[in-house]
Formats: C-alpha cells, sequence, structure tokens
C-alpha cells in the first residue's frame, strides 16, 4: 500500500502540475459560479458572501475530487 | 423547495412576494415576467428593477466579466450562430442565455446568409465562412485584412458578380491560430450564459434557498412590516 502511494502520489502531483494552466483558467469560473450559486441562494449580503466561501470550497472539493479521478484514469490507462 | 414556491406565488396587498431563505421577509418580485426578460437581456437587471440592488450588481459585474473574458480569449471568435446543417454551434444554446450581449451573434449570422452576404463591424461575433460558401468582395477583402493567413487566392470570383466563394474553411483557421484559446474562450462565454440562467430564474422565483421551519414560523413578516399571506 504504501508503495503503491509512494508511486502514484508523484506521479498524480506531476499530472496535477502539468494541467496548471488549464486550473488557473478554471479557479476564476469556479469563483464566479460560487457568487452566482451563493447569490441565487440567499437574499442578504452578510448571507451571501457566507454562502460563497462554502460553495467555493464545495465546488472545489468536488471539482478537485472529479480531476483527480480523471489524472487517476489516464495515468492507469 | 416546494413550499417556497408556493409561497412566492403568494401575494401581499396585490403584490408577488418570495419568502427570503435567511431571515423569512418578504421580497416584491414586481412584475417576475417582465424581471425575467431584463435578467436575460442584461444580467442583473432584473434584480435592479426589483430594487434587490446588491444582487443585480454582483451578479451585472460577475456574469459579464466572465462573458467578455471569454470573448476576449477567443478573440472575438467564439460567440457566433450557425445552424447550417453540419456546423452547428451547439455553444451557443448557453451563450444565449447572456442575452443581449448575444444577439449580434444572430443578427451577423441572419446577414453573412442573407442576401447581402457580408457582416458588420469586420466580422465580429460573425460566423465562420465554410468551404465554397459566397461572401461579398468587400467582406472578403476584410477577412483577408484581419487574417494573415488569408488572400485574394483563397477566393474565386464569380464572374460579373461581386460575390467571392470562399475556398478553405475559416473554422479550422481560427483553431490553428487560437489554439486552446477557443475552447477556453468558448467555456467562459458558455458558463456565463448558463450561469446568468439560475439568476433569471431568481429574478421569477425567488431565491433557490429554502427558509427553515423556525424561519418561516417566527419571522414571516414582509420588508416593509407586512405579514405573508398563505
Amino acid at each position: 500500500m504504501a508503495g503503491l502511494t509512494g508511486v502514484l502520489f508523484p506521479l498524480l502531483a506531476a499530472s496535477l502540475l502539468d494541467q496548471l494552466p488549464g486550473l488557473a483558467f478554471g479557479l476564476p469560473l469556479l469563483i464566479a459560479a460560487s457568487v452566482v450559486f451563493a447569490g441565487t441562494h440567499h437574499e442578504r449580503p452578510e448571507s451571501i458572501r457566507t454562502a460563497m466561501l462554502q460553495w467555493l470550497v464545495w465546488l472545489g472539493v468536488i471539482l478537485g475530487v472529479v480531476l483527480a479521478i480523471v489524472l487517476l484514469i489516464g495515468i492507469w490507462v | 423547495m416546494a413550499s417556497q414556491h408556493a409561497l412566492a406565488g403568494s401575494s401581499g396587498g396585490g403584490r408577488i412576494v418570495a419568502v427570503s431563505p435567511d431571515d423569512g421577509s418578504a421580497i416584491d418580485l414586481k412584475r417576475p415576467l417582465l424581471a425575467m426578460l431584463l435578467a436575460w437581456l442584461v444580467p442583473g437587471a432584473g434584480h435592479l428593477y426589483q430594487g434587490r440592488r446588491f444582487k443585480g450588481v454582483l451578479f451585472l459585474v460577475v456574469i459579464l466579466s466572465v462573458y467578455l473574458t471569454g470573448v476576449m480569449l477567443g478573440g472575438g471568435r467564439v460567440v457566433y450562430w450557425s445552424w447550417k446543417s453540419g456546423e452547428q454551434r451547439w455553444a451557443m444554446a448557453c451563450q444565449a442565455g447572456i442575452g443581449i450581449a448575444a444577439v449580434p451573434a444572430a443578427v451577423q449570422s441572419r446577414l453573412l446568409h442573407g442576401g447581402g452576404k457580408a457582416a458588420l463591424a469586420g466580422g465580429f461575433m460573425a460566423p465562420p465562412v465554410s468551404l465554397n460558401q459566397p461572401v461579398d468582395e468587400d467582406y472578403a477583402r476584410a477577412m483577408i485584412s484581419r487574417s494573415p493567413e488569408l488572400t485574394e487566392d483563397d477566393f474565386r470570383r464569380q464572374p460579373r458578380m461581386r460575390l467571392w466563394e470562399f475556398q478553405r474553411d475559416e473554422l479550422s483557421l481560427w483553431h490553428r491560430q487560437l489554439g486552446r484559446w477557443f475552447e477556453i474562450g468558448t467555456l467562459y462565454t458558455m458558463i456565463a450564459g448558463m450561469l446568468n440562467m439560475l439568476v433569471i430564474y431568481d429574478a421569477g422565483f425567488g431565491p433557490l434557498g429554502t427558509p427553515s421551519d423556525e424561519e418561516r414560523r417566527g419571522k414571516a413578516g414582509g420588508a416593509d412590516g407586512e405579514p405573508l399571506k398563505g
């Protein structure tokens, strides 16, 4: 297990670094989506600000996991 | 969600209101259909019309920024309207959500495929010219001037007519010139359009968030102090 992690993690990190330009252009979209999602679920400015951060974390985690899975599949296949 | 929609459809003194999920107060939607139309035309305009200034300005800035960034990254080529067989631009289905900012694409497509065979403003938001497609002589010269790869030899002149037939595929040319920026620009403009669809919904029906039962019971007072009915 440790050996597998030791091989997979550097490969995943390298694949992630390779995707950096794409990630950099994806971040503004993530922020914009978080703002709009928060804005369409709340009315008060304070609530929108808080919800924006929550949406940012949620979307970041979900898309991050999807990206990691896609990269792992890319490494295996 | 269902309870919120039921409340959103109710009226307080002839007004159509939604319930704020934050404090249970009433949100005056004024004329929801007009607000939705305005929200489609200009992101955030529906909210500004309803007096929801913070959200209106927020949506206006965020969505238009994403859209304009996409148009800029894609060299002004990524938003175009084309439903010709085999050349459908499906991205437009999402991009059209941005409203008036995507309307020039429909106008340009109509002009280029219509009798004049030429688009305005040097072809901004015009669909790409395909193989053997006839274009007006002036438009052909405009294409040559904006693309260093094109020359008059790439067109076949029709005798005694002002129409020139394009002998290449302009979309391939754009892909080669813009590379990945074409896809990134397309993605940005599509996401801007889709986000605005959520904003349109919010303008017509109120926030998607559901107030808790406690908020609904305890604070069901209107923004101006009037209790909600229904």
